[in-house]
């Protein structure tokens, strides 16, 4: 799905006339074959990694219930995780340690050369991995049983529609569904033609029509007046939002019409009015993974006041820290957690006006902090934000220059109020789902809007952006 | 289910509908001050220039009109190649339009290029016989898929249709018969020394050639005289061989068409191709530049073609 999404939609279609044309019972081998297809057609020693670690996590989870002892119990948890834990560290995160502590040892006058790593990273390993750990986890903690089927988890593992981006569906939802068979549902599967038509217009229509302009901003801010640089940390969060919320709607929407409900992944984040609101909208499911399996077990909040700062900010580095092998991520993370520790959920009583206002500034310090996420180095967002603000004014050659990098030619102005119609149209939709009665818990078109979405993606598409930003995760 | 299946084809429909209703009707878009159909309107033009953005960024439209007798336009589209000149033209003939003389862009990379139109407003400019006749060529030439034509048919130009009254007011306010009316400045040699070249190419493509030869057949029959002008180039450009292999093809080619049509090089003129505030980059002029060069080629117009 990271490569072309036109290809995995129509993969998606031949999925779909082989599995309903197959008996109930049968469904959950279609899937897993197709899942296996799909993820060895990125890459076989992928394949295997992935699936080498489904089994291992399915035969950990199987000793962990078997054990009866307390400390057995603990060993096989630890012995199940720590070799999941170090493929990703492995993959991941090794070259960054090798070369940070490298650069301690030369601040310390110790010059050493890091030992660098030439691998690929799998794709999808940051979330296969949590899933797997949340699953090893919830046997730990007696939260539920081993799955008895092992081809049904290693499906749940692999299941191709969200290995590459998630969301890090939990098992026991997921797996429940095999147990009660994979039925077509109509409603269901129309509940997916629009969550998908809902993904396509977010990460088609505004994702990739942004991404040119944010990456040539980006790329060379300084070249750009600092207008240019606040419109495009503006548009990345739209960007960053759409992508990854577009990906998370399709790949829902892929589920659904296979007769598997998923858990949404976002709930419209940018009408969030604190810093904890806004967590309880974005990527919910690592939030909520993070939450469970590190927040909590580290005492969560029934700790001292002092320790459950520690373990908010120790959430928060770790969230950081999953994003990316860099320290832009880390400060990224560490700057949400202090964030969230001066932040209070806001109450439902304001004025409007005040909702208004709770809503821009957390919006404004969201872009703010995405401007480290986004880019390549500390230095580098230092840089940015010194030229958004020691750069910006509001001069007509200014706005013009800013407006340019759209298309770099007479057109970009065209480009530009398109964009702001389409954010528009997705901010009125939104508003309705968080301001209407009861949207927010339904998911639900009308006839208008699924036109209009629809339309709108055949076209204003930007069909040549292919990939996803939260993929690289 | 069934609903949202019946609303996603009834989308489809009326995606298809539209699209056949902008390739063909858009044209009819009120006319800006730039582009085919500004030209048409016109009905009799004296002078028209038609080119790539060596002819926006390299031709004053205040000289040409200051210094030329008659009416002038530009006619520029970016990466504007001969074998869609030619069809520009047939086109904007079987419209009705009469010119006095033409002046084709002499762009050596545009004459080396596999056809393909790199500039969406020429799909704006024209109906959908001519888009059709545009695909069958870059087709023929090269291996353009469906997601091309996708974008050629359905997607191009729907931004500038959507924002039509405002992206027009915007966009015409910068032209003037065609005629480039934003003032760019010029650049430093450092600048100018540290650009990348333009590489090199196979040649000079056959749908080019025969373009130019499509454009002299029309001229014949419309007795229109036709004049070959190649804008300056920044100095190292002439010192690439790459870009000289091409140049040389170029005139070469030209000089099969001698008695059919004039040529008046860049090298022909007194103009100071090392002056680095001539130049935006290695190839347009600025304003400075395109002023001076304007004034040099009336000049030499001047003396008769």
């Amino acid at each position: 799905m990271a490569s072309n999404i036109m290809l995995t939609l129509l993969f998606l279609a031949a999925v779909l006339a082989v599995y309903y044309l197959s008996p109930p019972r049968i469904r959950w081998g279609i899937l897993l074959a197709a899942s296996l297809l799909f993820y060895a057609g990125t890459s076989v020693w992928m394949l295997l990694i992935a699936g080498t670690s489904a089994c291992w996590s399915w035969f950990a989870g199987g000793k962990i219930e078997e054990i009866r002892t307390e400390k057995g119990k603990r060993g096989w948890l630890l012995f199940g995780i720590l070799p999941l834990l170090g493929v990703l560290f492995l993959f991941k995160y090794f070259n960054f340690f090798s070369v940070s502590f490298a650069s301690l040892l030369g601040l310390a006058g110790l010059a050493a050369d890091p030992l660098v790593l030439k691998l690929m990273l799998p794709l999808g390993i940051s979330y296969y991995t949590f899933k797997m750990i949340s699953y090893l986890a919830d046997i730990y903690v007696g939260k539920r049983s081993p799955e008895p089927h092992m081809g049904y988890y290693v499906t749940y593992i692999l299941f191709f529609p969200q290995i590459l981006s998630g969301p890090i569906e939990r098992s026991e939802g997921f797996l429940e569904q095999f147990h009660q068979g994979l039925y077509y549902d109509s409603r269901l599967f129309g509940e997916g033609i629009e969550r998908i038509v809902l993904g396509l217009f977010k990460k088609m229509v505004i994702a990739n029509r942004l991404s040119g302009y944010v990456d040539t901003v980006f790329a060379a801010p300084g070249d750009y007046p600092g207008v240019a640089a606040v419109m495009a940390a503006v548009f990345y969060s739209f960007q960053l939002y759409c992508d990854f919320s577009g990906y998370s709607d399709i790949a829902v929407g892929m589920g659904n019409l296979l007769g598997i409900r998923s858990r949404q992944n976002f709930r419209c984040p940018y009408f969030a009015r604190s810093i904890r609101e806004f967590w309880d909208r974005w990527h919910i499911s690592l939030s909520g993974w993070l939450r469970d399996y590190v927040y909590i077990p580290l005492g969560g909040n029934r700790v001292t006041q002092g320790k459950r700062r520690r373990n908010v900010l120790l959430t928060f580095l770790a969230s950081g820290l999953w994003h990316g092998d860099n320290w832009t991520f880390v400060v990224w993370g560490a700057v949400h957690g202090v964030w969230n520790l001066c932040s209070r959920k806001k109450k439902g009583a304001d004025s409007p006006f005040g909702k208004i206002w709770q809503t821009l500034l957390t919006f404004s310090g969201v872009t703010l902090t995405w401007v480290f996420f986004r880019a390549e180095s500390l230095g580098a967002a230092f840089f940015y934000l010194r030229r958004a603000v020691m750069g910006f004014s509001l001069s007509a050659m200014d706005i013009q220059n800013a407006v340019l990098p759209f298309t770099g030619d007479n057109t970009c102005a065209a480009y530009f109020l398109t964009v702001c119609l389409f954010l528009g149209m997705l901010f009125l939709y939104e508003w309705g789902q968080v301001y209407g009665k009861g949207k927010e818990q339904e998911f639900s078109f009308s006839p208008l809007w699924l036109a209009v979405l629809g339309g709108s993606v055949m076209l204003f598409g930007v069909f040549g952006v292919s990939g996803f930003l939260y993929a690289q995760f | 289910m069934k609903r949202t299946i019946k609303i996603l084809a009834g989308v489809v429909l009326a995606v298809l509908l539209m699209t056949v209703i902008k390739n063909e009707y858009a044209r009819l878009l009120p006319v800006s001050s730039y582009g085919m159909q500004a030209a048409v309107k016109k009905g009799t033009i004296d002078h028209l220039f038609i080119g790539s953005s060596m002819f926006r960024q390299g031709l004053s439209i205040d000289v040409l009109e200051e210094e030329l007798a008659g009416s002038v336009y530009i006619l520029s589209y970016n990466g504007n190649q001969p074998a869609f000149m030619a069809m520009e033209l047939e086109y904007m003939l079987e419209e009705g339009l009469e010119i006095g003389t033409l002046y084709v862009d002499l762009y050596p990379y545009t004459a080396a290029a596999a056809p393909w139109i790199s500039d969406t407003k020429i799909l704006l400019d024209t109906d959908l016989r001519f888009k059709m006749d545009a695909w069958n060529l870059m087709s023929s030439y090269s291996s353009a898929g469906f997601s091309d034509f996708y974008e050629l048919f359905v997607t191009a130009n729907n931004e500038q249709i959507l924002t039509y009254p405002i992206h027009n007011r915007l966009v015409s306010a910068q032209f003037r018969n065609g005629g480039n009316l934003l003032t760019p400045g010029g650049q430093t040699k450092e600048y100018l020394d540290s650009l990348g070249m333009l590489g090199g190419r196979e040649g000079l493509q056959e749908a080019q050639t025969e373009g130019y030869q499509r454009l002299l057949r029309l001229a014949q029959e419309h007795g229109i005289q036709v004049c070959f002008l190649e804008t300056p180039k920044y100095v190292r450009m002439y010192q690439d061989e790459d870009y000289m292999e091409l140049y040389r093809a170029c005139i070469q080619q030209m000089e099969e068409f001698s008695g059919e049509a004039f040529v008046v090089l860049a090298e022909d003129l007194d103009f100071d191709r090392e002056n680095p505030e001539c130049f935006q980059d290695l190839i347009h002029l600025s304003t400075q530049g395109r002023t001076l060069y304007t004034k040099l080629l009336c000049d030499r117009l001047k003396q008769g073609i």
